[in-house]
């Protein structure tokens, strides 16, 4: 078992960080030309610290905020379901949890592209390596930031 | 803790009623938060817009040596939201079954000040709502649509994309750095601008030329569009 801590405290700081996420998601294409998944990456180190019904209530906030349209799509629903799945698979994975969060992270992005672009998916190789990496080192640095707060 | 976990469950049960009954509701903290850093990239200017849509009309009526835009409907409508992902480039705009628009009709970028010329084609209706529309834009992979290039109108392939590219051009077609490129894709009306040749190279199979486009806009702080709705 490698949950790291139940109690709510962690909530707020996942909340503000799962908010940062999301700005600089829908942002980063004006500046670097695509979009990585940094909410799902923020949501599943998110699943390492939080109870279930916090959890629950920020990846529900985060899909009202970043879906894009009046009726739910795959992304959305895989950005939501994810992270919760990924709470109740943990305590059931070995090793570290930071290495779990990276490899449910990886996994996550590649499901979200394997949901929409089935048919495209080894073409677009370079484009979800390059997402996978910042994603990985973006959720790395989430998962610390928790960590920080917990040693403290 | 009890008492903390129970505070979660009635925001979480609105928050599932949200999801299901109106998914869209989080739209207006979205576009807070989507415009809240929008880098200020270069600016449209006007005057080349113009200059643009005027120089492709120019070889629309020469071409054609007819038609005139008259009885071109257009309802203007603002974006609401972008595809948050990297999969695809869509759009939402704030018009939809309400205004008579359909899918498939082409959607234009008219300028900051919505002159009159038909603007430049930024994409296509795609999935239309009562009262919204999703736009799949020219900066989506799938999108392929025909154009044609310059004064002597070289028929080509529009692939979309990040950076949208024109393929099939002849190799012995002479294009140059600047030449304007219309579409002329049967569904959409004759001779719509899309933007301006700006690298031209030869395919990988070197049987084909290959041009990079460059656009008077930063797609990316578009905040308004029109869509057409009534074809040449």
């Amino acid at each position: 078992m490698t949950r790291v801590n139940e109690g709510s405290h962690f909530f707020f700081l996942s909340l503000i960080l799962v908010l940062i996420s999301i700005v600089i998601q829908l942002n980063f294409d004006d500046v670097f030309s695509f979009r990585p998944d940094f909410v799902l990456a923020a949501l599943i180190a998110s699943a390492f610290f939080l109870g279930f019904l916090e959890l629950i209530f920020v990846a529900l906030l985060s899909a009202i905020i970043i879906n894009w349209q009046p009726i739910l799509s795959y992304e959305i629903l895989i950005l939501a379901l994810w992270p919760i799945l990924v709470y109740f698979l943990n305590r059931f994975f070995p090793g570290k949890a930071w290495f779990n969060s990276l490899i449910m992270t990886a996994l996550g992005i590649l499901i979200l592209y394997a949901s929409v672009i089935l048919r495209n998916f080894f073409d677009s190789f370079s484009l979800i390596a390059l997402d996978v990496s910042v994603c990985l080192v973006f959720g790395f640095v989430i998962f610390n930031l928790f960590e920080k707060l917990k040693t403290n | 803790m009890r008492k903390e976990r129970w505070f979660f469950v009635i925001p979480i049960f609105i928050l599932i009623s949200l999801i299901f009954l109106g998914p869209g509701a989080g739209s207006w903290f979205r576009g807070f938060l989507d415009g809240g850093f929008v880098y200020d990239g270069p600016r449209l200017s006007e005057a080349i817009l113009e200059n643009e849509v005027l120089r492709a009309e120019v070889y629309r009526l020469e071409a054609l040596n007819e038609q005139s835009s008259a009885g071109l409907n257009t309802v203007t409508a603002s974006v609401f939201s972008k595809y948050p992902f990297n999969f695809k480039n869509e759009i939402l705009i704030n018009v939809g079954e309400n205004r008579a628009v359909g899918p498939g009709q082409p959607v234009v970028f008219l300028g900051e000040s919505g002159f009159s010329l038909r603007g430049l084609l930024l994409g296509k209706i795609d999935r239309v709502f009562s009262d919204s529309s999703l736009v799949r834009t020219i900066f989506d992979k799938e999108w392929q649509s025909s154009v044609r290039i310059g004064k002597k109108g070289y028929l080509a392939l529009l692939q979309g994309g990040g950076e949208p590219v024109i393929r099939l051009i002849p190799k012995d077609a002479k294009i140059s750095v600047g030449d304007v490129v219309y579409s002329v894709q049967p569904e959409f009306p004759n001779s719509l601008p899309v933007g301006e040749v700006l690298e031209i190279g030869l395919s990988s199979d070197q049987v084909f030329q290959e041009a990079k486009l460059s656009f008077p806009y930063d797609f990316s702080s578009i905040k308004a569009v029109a869509v057409l709705t009534n074809n040449d």
